[in-house]
């Protein structure tokens, strides 16, 4: 199974970034999609198939906070697994996330910390260590 | 007090570098040119602040380079050079804070912006002075300021 992800952050490099860590996961990759904030990030869900969500919290515009909470209100998207990759350090608000289902990889990450989340949350991923 | 904050701003600030930058701490005695392009980020919640940060030129590129995982002779845009320092910047300051101000109070943290001149807005006169750093990295110098509302204030407020 290929993945479609979305990538949702303010910083054209951390996306590229993030991209990149995805690639070298060595995980089989459908469709890339990327938004600079919350009200894009919806909008390409809107527009696009997508199995896996990596959002940024502080964003202009609508945070990814937001989003997320507008996203689970969907029917069509609430199940969809969410990694939220942030510099955010106030516990409140990170528990406040994973009550919307989010999981949480704090900046700087490595590669391997998003690679075995993504396994856990799709099990994508495990058929290709067996 | 305050060099309590110098050296955890400063530890944080050579982890971020080294860990998003691939930017390694060398001696101070390392020549390089002096820092002159500089941003800031502001921050908002149980009390107010700012991070700014000032580099030495190179610092932009490498660090563009690096965190792109770019060959050295790759052409870059200088908006990916400001996007990758601004990331830095946006990276120290979020893990700095929770070390200042606890990790329950929740900040909103807005997007870094490039400053035009080096100097510190007047603006920021106002706040209070929590830490400073510098540190000689192998692409350049790096400077980071930090500065806070009153914690005091906003408990009272």
């Amino acid at each position: 199974m290929s993945l479609n992800v979305l990538v949702v952050d303010d910083s054209a490099v951390m996306r590229s970034m993030i991209i990149k860590t995805l690639d070298m996961t060595g995980m089989e990759l459908g469709e890339i999609h990327e938004a600079s904030d919350g009200q894009q990030g919806l909008d390409m869900l809107e527009e696009h198939w997508v199995d896996l969500v990596l959002a940024d919290i502080n964003m202009p515009g609508m945070n990814g906070q937001e989003m997320i909470e507008k996203i689970r209100e969907n029917p069509h998207w609430e199940a969809v697994p969410i990694i939220v990759v942030s510099t955010e350090g106030s516990e409140t608000r990170i528990e406040a996330l994973r009550q919307l289902g989010a999981k949480f990889i704090h900046k700087p990450f490595n590669p391997s910390q998003i690679r075995k989340m993504i396994q856990d949350m799709t099990g994508v991923g495990y058929e290709q260590s067996i | 007090m305050s060099n309590q904050y110098d050296q955890i701003l400063s530890d944080v600030a050579r982890k971020a570098m080294e860990s998003l930058a691939f930017l390694i701490e060398m001696p101070d005695d390392e020549p390089c040119q002096q820092p002159s392009v500089s941003a800031m980020i502001r921050f908002t919640g149980p009390f107010n602040g700012v991070m700014f940060i000032k580099a030495s030129p190179e610092i932009l590129q490498v660090a563009a380079v690096n965190m792109l995982g770019m060959m050295d002779d790759e052409e870059i845009s200088s908006q990916f050079c400001q996007d990758a320092f601004k990331e830095l910047l946006n990276v120290i300051c979020g893990n700095f804070l929770p070390e200042y101000a606890g990790n329950e109070l929740v900040f909103d943290v807005a997007p870094a912006e490039m400053l035009d001149c080096a100097d510190l807005p007047a603006e920021f006169e106002s706040l209070e002075l929590i830490a400073n750093a510098k540190l000689t990295l192998d692409a350049g110098k790096v400077e980071l300021v930090f500065f806070a509302a009153s914690k005091e204030l906003a408990n009272a407020g």
